[in-house]
């Protein structure tokens, strides 16, 4: 939690895979204590809370899968259950921008939830689930591409100082891609779950067997990567100078 | 697998049972919502994102289908295949009340005695 002055405050994100709930029922806490939810910082990295009156509501968190033009309508249908949208950004942003396609409600602390099947739920989660495989897919695609392909090209096509070079930076996007797929390969097992549960509400034996995974891809593994590119590289730049 | 379907071959959500019942008629969004609530004395609430989540999966599996917009809102309406398993449904249900009514009358025959 992270005071900036008197009257705004801003509280980390938990991250939507993984501790959403929680963080609604501190918003709700809050919100009863006189701090509101008025908007989102950095992204949706922190929580804007502003001081105002205590308000007994609850707040629900919801990820939009719709069109860009369909948002008004989406928006409505909540409007109309009683839900009061916090974070409205602009049409044109909801494509661009993945911030904008989560969206947190707020209603009397009597209103039913917006999600009253259990089955919608899994539904919203299985398409968020095969959004992260594709995102998955795509950058350890281009991890292998760039580490096999490009590395193999720059050994073939070029030589001495440009090689090393040329060889150090494709290694280093091959490394970023495959950290990007190592995060979306966390996040992809944390909406598996969530999709076979439909809760939102994953439970702690599983949130550290998560977390163990995320340590093992982008430490672990992302490390072995990162000694053995810097070993090639190192070797190369050695071998240019002479030394090797 | 076959658990974590939303809708095996007959059973339907009682979400999905409510909202092919409201587009009998042709309706929009929120007004299913609200005609869901209205038609069963306020017992039965559809959460909006539960509606809108159904409505994506109820189009897939073509049990209703987008009529026109009006203002922009969508209007749906049940199709040929989401009536017959509709009324499929209302059928097992029905016997389910039934099955229901006999137990709770065969209970008070055996108090009588």
């Amino acid at each position: 939690m992270r005071k900036k002055n008197k009257d705004v405050m801003y509280i980390r994100n938990n991250g939507y895979a993984f501790n959403a709930e929680d963080d609604m029922k501190k918003l709700s806490e809050l919100a009863g204590e006189g701090w509101v939810l008025t908007g989102f910082k950095r992204s949706i990295y922190y929580y804007k809370l502003e001081r105002s009156t205590p308000e007994n509501v609850v707040y629900n968190i919801d990820m939009y899968k719709g069109e860009a033009e369909d948002l008004d309508e989406y928006f409505e249908t909540f409007r109309a259950a009683g839900w009061e949208v916090i974070e409205a950004c602009k049409i044109e942003q909801v494509k661009k921008k993945d911030a904008c396609r989560i969206y947190v409600f707020k209603a009397p602390a009597e209103t039913a939830p917006i999600y009253t099947d259990a089955e919608a739920l899994k539904e919203t989660f299985r398409i968020e689930r095969d959004e992260w495989l594709v995102a998955f897919a795509k950058h350890f695609g281009f991890a292998l591409l760039f580490a096999v392909v490009f590395v193999g090209l720059a050994f073939l096509l070029t030589g001495g100082f440009a090689r090393s070079v040329l060889l150090l930076i494709v290694s280093l996007v091959s490394f970023w891609f495959y950290c990007m797929s190592a995060t979306y390969a966390t996040g992809l097992v944390g909406f598996w779950i969530k999709a076979k549960n439909g809760e939102y509400k994953v439970s702690k034996r599983n949130q550290i067997l998560l977390s163990i995974l995320s340590i093992t891809l982008t430490a672990g593994i992302g490390g072995i990567y990162g000694y053995f590119m810097m070993l090639t590289v190192g070797i190369d730049i050695l071998t240019y100078l002479g030394i090797w | 697998m076959s658990k974590s379907k939303m809708i095996d071959t007959e059973v339907l959500t009682d979400s999905a049972f409510y909202i092919l019942m409201s587009l009998l008629e042709p309706r929009h969004g929120y007004l299913i919502m609200q005609h869901a609530e209205a038609i069963s004395d306020g017992e039965f609430v559809i959460g909006p994102a539960t509606l809108y989540s159904m409505i994506k999966k109820l189009l897939k599996e073509g049990w209703i289908e987008l009529l026109h917009e009006v203002d922009r809102k969508k209007v749906y309406q049940i199709t040929a295949i989401g009536l017959r398993k509709w009324q499929l449904d209302v059928e097992r249900r029905k016997k389910m009340v039934e099955h229901a009514i006999r137990a709770i009358g065969g209970n008070q025959d055996e108090k009588e005695k």
